[in-house]
């Protein structure tokens, strides 16, 4: 969720219970602002709380150049100073942050041991072998920077139109964009996923007729699967705010109001991917 | 704007063939940006035409075109070739052709967009040109002086959401005469009617002592804006004043926000309630009555049904009447068959455990829930334990639609709503916590008032108990309503800031579903020897028999087996007022966050908030002399990975069976058959040849072949 609109953006999310206290709030908008300040961002965004057991992750994120291809992620413990996140490139330590049972804790120093599932060797469905569950060492931190990963890249949205992707391939926020008209808010294919988009080009913009190269080039959430489930959108107050929460990360709240730029996306939860999510509907 | 303006002009003055190298002297005086452009244009005199003309060529899209080619020709006579009026107007030419497709023209969209933009000014305008050229071609016809303003009207989104509130908000019209005339004449009415409010206000009194809920939202409101959680600011006032309505129903005690579960396609808000006692004891004694009746055993209630008959006479089902052929068609049919039922499925008997009655262990309070603030609240049904069982083995997310159906595996017995009432259960058994301290059991006394019973019968009836029900008195602790600690002394909330300060105030639901256990084997026993009994009865009605004194035996052995089997240990949970540090449980191994709502500014006024780990979206605070739970989430309980789902059963074989029951054959051909048809009539030809006497049985046989026959297509 932008700063420019915070204290408002809060308002709008507060669909799914749970928002900031004054404290927090006050806190996380003007240490956001100086951290603005600070990097020579162009954009700042808060994206939200991770709760742990002694101490609660707030993370926020900042862009430069291309809103989203150098976002850097930052994470506070105090709300007050914030630290960047590590980048996270092994495979192994995505898995184990998925697969970890204990709930966070708050220190992210704080080393624990995650058991991998075993893998299983298949030919011809008959199992050949089986390997042993691996143990791999993860560190709260960079565990902390996959989770904020992941979850970013499976559910953050935005509406169609506020992407811009310029001529020379940045993309950057549509100055131009008046959000969403009322035939389309309810409608999930106007919103898309906050990240890079991982459909091929021409698969995003035969979906629609009326495509545009400059922002249909991002993936829609009517694709995500599993299709129709990943996503549920309601309509709030008096139908002008749209709100759209993930069924895979329950605790990422979405909103956009009718005929306004402002949207924005907030993560409050406990990092934990909902599995059971096909027996649910 | 220049370009509405300049049409509005066209559509006056009827034509629009004569060129506005200047505008005519009207125009000026109403337009001064129109002025202000026209003066700038002014310094370049070989300019000015081209550009007023282009503020009417937007607008007029056919007329220009025949203008166009008059302009032309009239430049051409009147320059020779290499002028740079010439260029000019060959070059604005070519920029005005019209496209075959959408009959614009770029020379109109690029001083559209000129003009948008020096009246706009966006920021960064060169790097979304593309974008902005977009939405100015969009929005060309779209201005809102192009179309009447009756024209074209569709409803906003917004309309019905607005209407509906208004009409539930209902504001009664001259509020404050009527009001007031009413208030005056209070006074002779009270004296009137005196006695009876008089016994009124001693009811209410007796239960005003048992009001525990704090029903204001809106002050709640407050504080669990500090704690960070809460329903959005524009719906709590609608939630007071819908409570408000609800409150003041007549069969309700007391009720508060009880929270919000989230749904897929709307939430549902949910507010617990407490009913007066009139209203328990008339439902209580409805659901005994319907209670007793499921009590009964299975057969029981069967035997008094009527089994179907078979519907019609077939050749198979020969009517009760020895020589029915002799009957006429009208008489047989009304004949009842004497024939085997109709074979139907048989059902098993299946017990369920008696759900705990309204106003007691998981049915003390009932549930209202509404989607919408501005709807009506809809009650809730009672929970049974059946749906407790099933609901902790399944998850579902809520549709937000009572009536939908629950697709699950085991299969849970109900719709939404039951599920949605189970959910509440387990969420407020496990979740409504307070300090150590704040809440207290009731006393005898105050137990007695609140059972209503008189102050006359109270002793006999507390001996009474004592004697019959002493062994039971532990179980029933559990299932209490507490009340209030007068004595509760505020503490500090940093020494509360740990679990072991907290207990529970609802009582924990029993693994059976219940909050009072209930013996099924003594159950069983019961409904057994009731069976017994009955089948007995039956017997002996129909055999009129007197073995009454085997009867008599029989019964005794039975009691005694009772006696020695029936005896098994009471399942018991954590009791009410237990302490949260002793919570447990597998998945979870924290099951409390305690956060203070500031730890570094405001000491003073902080608040405490717990929230459980176990029921994510349940919060508790407390505040000095306020303590409130409420929760706010998805109605589903934490788990590490994912739910161990119940697999699914293995699939029956249709029918248990060796290989030689069943045999193989071929079916017969259609040479086969009409070879068999040929015998049959050879056979009929041999008979009637062999003797006349038996002809008549010979051919009512045939017919009933046939008759067999016909049925059987």
């Amino acid at each position: 969720m932008n700063v420019e609109y915070f204290s408002e953006g809060l308002e709008c999310l507060m669909y799914c219970g749970r928002k900031l206290s004054p404290e927090q709030r006050i806190l996380i908008e003007n240490s956001l602002i100086v951290l603005l300040q600070e990097n020579r961002f162009s954009g700042m965004y808060f994206w939200g709380r991770i709760t742990a057991t002694k101490n609660d992750y707030y993370i926020a994120f900042g862009y430069t150049n291309d809103c989203l291809k150098d976002r850097k992620y930052f994470y506070s413990l105090d709300q007050y100073q914030w630290q960047l996140l590590p980048f996270v490139q092994s495979p192994k330590i995505f898995q184990a942050t998925i697969l970890a049972p204990d709930p966070f804790v708050g220190d992210p120093s704080l080393q624990t041991y995650v058991k991998l599932d075993p893998t299983f060797n298949i030919v011809d469905n008959q199992v050949v072998s089986i390997s042993r569950p691996e143990v791999i060492k993860l560190k709260e931190e960079e565990r902390l920077a996959a989770i904020v990963f992941i979850i970013s890249e499976e559910s953050a949205i935005c509406p169609r139109g506020a992407l811009y992707k310029m001529v020379d391939g940045r993309v950057i926020p549509n100055q131009m964009f008046r959000g969403l008209n009322d035939l389309q808010i309810d409608n999930l294919s106007y919103y898309q996923l906050y990240r890079l988009p991982r459909n091929d080009l021409k698969t995003n913009l035969s979906k629609r007729s009326d495509y545009n190269y400059a922002i249909d080039f991002l993936d829609t959430i009517d694709g995500v699967i599993p299709l129709g489930q990943a996503f549920s959108l309601n309509m709030q107050r008096n139908e002008r705010i749209a709100i759209i929460k993930s069924c895979v990360w329950l605790g990422m709240t979405f909103f956009h109001k009718l005929n306004s730029r402002k949207h924005g996306f907030l993560y409050l939860g406990d990092g934990r991917k909902n599995f059971d999510l096909l027996f649910m509907y | 704007m220049d370009n509405d303006f300049a049409s509005c002009q066209n559509f006056s003055n009827g034509s629009s063939t004569s060129v506005h190298s200047e505008l005519p002297p009207c125009t000026k005086t109403k337009k001064d940006n129109n002025q202000d452009k026209k003066s700038e244009h002014g310094s370049s005199p070989q300019c000015s035409n081209i550009i007023t003309s282009s503020t009417t060529s937007s607008s007029t899209t056919i007329s220009l075109g025949a203008l166009h080619s008059d302009t032309q020709c009239q430049k051409a006579a009147e320059h020779e070739p290499p002028h740079i009026g010439y260029e000019l107007s060959v070059a604005k030419s070519v920029l005005q052709q019209y496209s075959t497709l959408s009959g614009d023209n770029l020379f109109d969209h690029l001083s559209d967009i000129v003009k948008r933009v020096v009246d706009e000014r966006p920021p960064n305008v060169i790097d979304f040109f593309e974008e902005f050229s977009r939405n100015v071609r969009e929005q060309k016809f779209h201005v809102p002086e192009r179309f009447p303003p009756n024209g074209v009207f569709a409803d906003s989104r917004m309309f019905r959401p607005a209407k509906k509130i208004l009409h539930s908000i209902k504001l009664p019209h001259n509020i404050e005469g009527i009001d007031f005339g009413g208030e005056e004449d209070l006074p002779s009415e009270e004296a009137f009617t005196y006695g009876d409010g008089d016994l009124r206000i001693d009811l209410d009194d007796s239960m005003r002592l048992f009001v525990t809920f704090n029903e204001r939202v809106e002050q709640l409101q407050f504080f669990w804006n500090q704690c960070g959680f809460s329903i959005s600011k524009d719906d709590i006032f609608q939630l007071a004043s819908s409570i408000n309505r609800l409150q003041t129903h007549p069969s309700i005690m007391q009720c508060r926000f009880w929270g919000c579960i989230n749904g897929l396609k709307g939430s549902y808000y949910i507010v617990e309630a407490s009913l007066t006692r009139e209203e328990l004891n008339s439902r209580m004694a409805m659901m005994e009555e319907e209670m007793r009746e499921k009590q009964l055993p299975f057969k029981m209630r069967k035997n008094q049904e009527q089994k179907p008959l078979p519907t019609h006479i077939g050749p198979e089902l020969t009517p009760g009447v020895y020589g029915w052929e002799t009957y006429a068609l009208e008489d047989l049919e009304k004949m009842t068959p004497k024939a085997e039922p109709v074979p139907l499925a048989e059902e098993i008997e299946f017990y369920d455990i008696p759900p705990e009655n309204v106003g007691l262990g998981c049915n003390r309070y009932s549930y209202f829930v509404v989607n919408c603030l501005y709807n009506d609240w809809i009650e809730l049904p009672i929970v049974t334990p059946r749906q407790i069982v099933v609901s902790r083995q399944i998850k579902k997310f809520f549709t937000g639609d009572l009536e939908a159906d629950v697709v699950s595996y085991p299969c849970f017995p109900g719709k939404e709503k039951h599920y949605l009432r189970a959910m509440i259960a387990r969420i407020t058994a496990g979740t409504h916590i307070a300090p150590q301290g704040y809440y207290r059991r009731m006393t005898k006394k105050e137990k007695n008032l609140f059972d209503g019973i008189n102050l006359d019968e109270e002793e006999e009836v507390e001996e009474e108990d004592n004697y019959n029900e002493g062994e039971e008195e532990e179980i029933q602790d559990n299932d209490v309503m507490l009340m209030k600690n007068e004595r509760f002394e505020i503490e500090p909330l940093s020494s509360l800031a740990t679990p072991v300060a907290w207990v529970h105030c609802r009582p924990n639901i029993l693994n059976q579903g219940r909050v009072v256990w209930y013996d099924e084997e003594k159950a069983r026993k019961e409904r057994e020897k009731m069976l017994a009994l009955y089948i007995k009865s039956r017997l002996l009605e129909e055999m009129e028999e007197e073995i009454e004194e085997e009867e008599a035996e029989g019964e005794e052995e039975g009691e005694e087996e009772e006696m020695l089997e029936g005896f098994t240990h009471p399942e018991t949970g954590p009791d009410i007022l237990s302490s949260c540090a002793s919570d447990m449980s597998r998945e979870c191994a924290f099951p409390w966050l305690v956060r203070f709502t500031s730890r570094y500014t405001n000491q003073k006024e902080r608040l405490l908030v717990l929230q459980s780990n176990v029921w994510p979206g349940a919060f508790t605070f407390v505040f000095e002399n306020t303590c409130e739970s409420v929760y706010l989430g998805w109605g589903h309980k934490f788990c590490q990975r994912n739910i161990p789902f119940k697999h699914l059963a293995i699939v029956q074989e249709e029918f248990p069976h060796q290989a030689d029951d069943f045999i193989e054959a071929t079916d017969p051909t259609l040479e086969d058959e009409l070879a068999y048809k040929n015998w049959l009539l050879n056979k009929q030809k041999r008979d009637v040849s062999i003797g006349e006497d038996i002809n008549e049985y010979d051919a009512d046989d045939l017919d009933d072949i046939y008759d067999n026959d016909d049925n059987d297509d």
